[in-house]
């Protein structure tokens, strides 16, 4: 067992010390699309180094929770290569934009399963075993066996990186509270196109005493995970 | 049809409305006690006129009272400075539900609602803009249902973050749809 984590607007969790066996880090959506060069993100005409900076504080942690045996959750958001699980209002957003989902781009079809751009970036590529989630849309839990695999594996609490912060992290996080994982998102480990939008989100998680979990940083989860 | 007047993008994309397909989703989320007074007796006479006129236009009209994880089942997270009650009710609305967690469609009869009414046009309103409207914009936007948001009738926990609440609806081309007015929705489609 390893001690409460310092985090806001209370130290995590609500109910004690953090039990590695019962804790999974979910890494949400590290795919090329998202923050990689000539990505999805890029083609949009977005600054990819908001989405990029918490790759380095995110290896960290991911070594951490590796070491201590936690359950290890990727994400990878994409569509079946027909289309058919593709909401029409989002293929035309998506154009609308000038990033087309499933039209091709640099790194393959644009936000397409088994494409380049949509794989996970090799600097935090999972390892063999490791859990990894596709869904159609930006909650994790809708249209995904995510639930029945923390269940069976008796996780009840979530560790959060990813990207983007206001989007599919916050989305997830949000799916992941009402289901009564109890929620921590790193600041550090995240990031979204827009850093007001980035920092309205965290902030919302610590609203009614933390009506979404808790925030903390890479820092001091560390300082918990590695003593 | 015409479509309305809303940022990112005129409500609906594709141009087609129809008042038939069309749905309001009035969320009212729990309420905190140092919460009170957010919402002036002006916003609640403006969410139930809006809710009485789309209804008479032919919209379907759903309140759903939404939950908190921390009141149900065990006991959560909750103390005396953060007690959570429930909301008060908004509208006469066609139907009355309740969700299990902040977001409408958390164990709730929601979705089913929508599909068997064939609604796949929702307007979202409510408390509060960054938890429950939030959410359940984010829920039927992955569903596939073509979302618009009431800003002007969707009130903040925290003013302060009106703007970003709004942002992140509208970031990457409209990423869970659009942001409106209940007032241009309300000339565009009802004639008033």
């Amino acid at each position: 067992m390893l001690q409460q984590v310092q985090a806001n607007p209370y130290n995590w969790p609500f109910d004690g010390e953090i039990d590695p066996s019962k804790t999974a880090l979910m890494l949400i959506d590290w795919q090329a699309d998202f923050c990689g060069p000539n990505g999805y993100v890029d083609a949009m005409g977005y600054d990819i180094s908001l989405t990029r900076a918490g790759i380095e504080p995110t290896k960290r942690v991911l070594a951490a929770a590796r070491k201590l045996g936690m359950k290890i959750i990727f994400t990878r958001e994409g569509h079946r290569p027909d289309l058919s699980d593709l909401p029409a209002n989002k293929r035309w957003r998506s154009k609308q934009i000038g990033a087309e989902i499933g039209s091709e781009g640099p790194l393959g079809r644009i936000l397409v399963r088994g494409e380049k751009g949509w794989d996970i970036i090799p600097e935090l590529a999972p390892m063999p075993g490791e859990v990894i989630i596709d869904k159609p849309g930006k909650g994790s839990f809708y249209a995904t066996d995510l639930d029945i695999i923390l269940r069976v594996a008796g996780i009840t609490h979530l560790i959060f990186t990813g990207i983007t912060t206001d989007v599919c992290v916050h989305t997830t996080m949000r799916e992941a509270n009402d289901r009564g994982y109890e929620c921590l998102i790193l600041s550090d480990c995240t990031g979204a196109t827009d850093k007001g939008n980035h920092e309205a989100a965290l902030k919302m998680v610590t609203m009614q005493g933390g009506v979404f979990g808790a925030v903390s940083d890479s820092e001091s989860l560390l300082k918990v995970l590695e003593n | 049809m015409p479509t309305m007047q809303s940022t990112p993008y005129r409500w609906p994309w594709n141009g087609l409305f129809d008042m038939r397909d069309f749905a309001l989703v009035v969320t009212s989320a729990m309420v905190a006690n140092q919460d009170s007074g957010r919402i002036t007796q002006n916003g609640r006479n403006q969410v139930r006129d809006f809710a009485n006129t789309v209804r008479q236009a032919g919209a379907l009209v759903v309140e759903v009272a939404c939950s908190d994880p921390r009141i149900t089942g065990v006991p959560w997270r909750t103390n005396d400075k953060f007690a959570l009650s429930a909301g008060e009710r908004f509208t006469d609305a066609d139907i009355h539900i309740q969700s299990c967690g902040i977001d409408a469609f958390y164990s709730s009869p929601l979705e089913d609602v929508l599909n068997r009414s064939h609604r796949r046009l929702i307007g979202l309103c409510g408390t509060w803009f960054e938890t429950s409207v939030h959410s359940t914009m984010r829920e039927a936007n992955d569903r596939g249902m073509e979302c618009v948001a009431f800003h002007d009738i969707s009130f903040c926990l925290n003013p302060q973050s009106k703007k970003n609440t709004i942002s992140q609806i509208e970031m990457s081309g409209g990423i869970f749809g659009a942001v409106s007015t209940s007032t241009d929705f309300s000339k565009t489609f009802c004639n008033c």
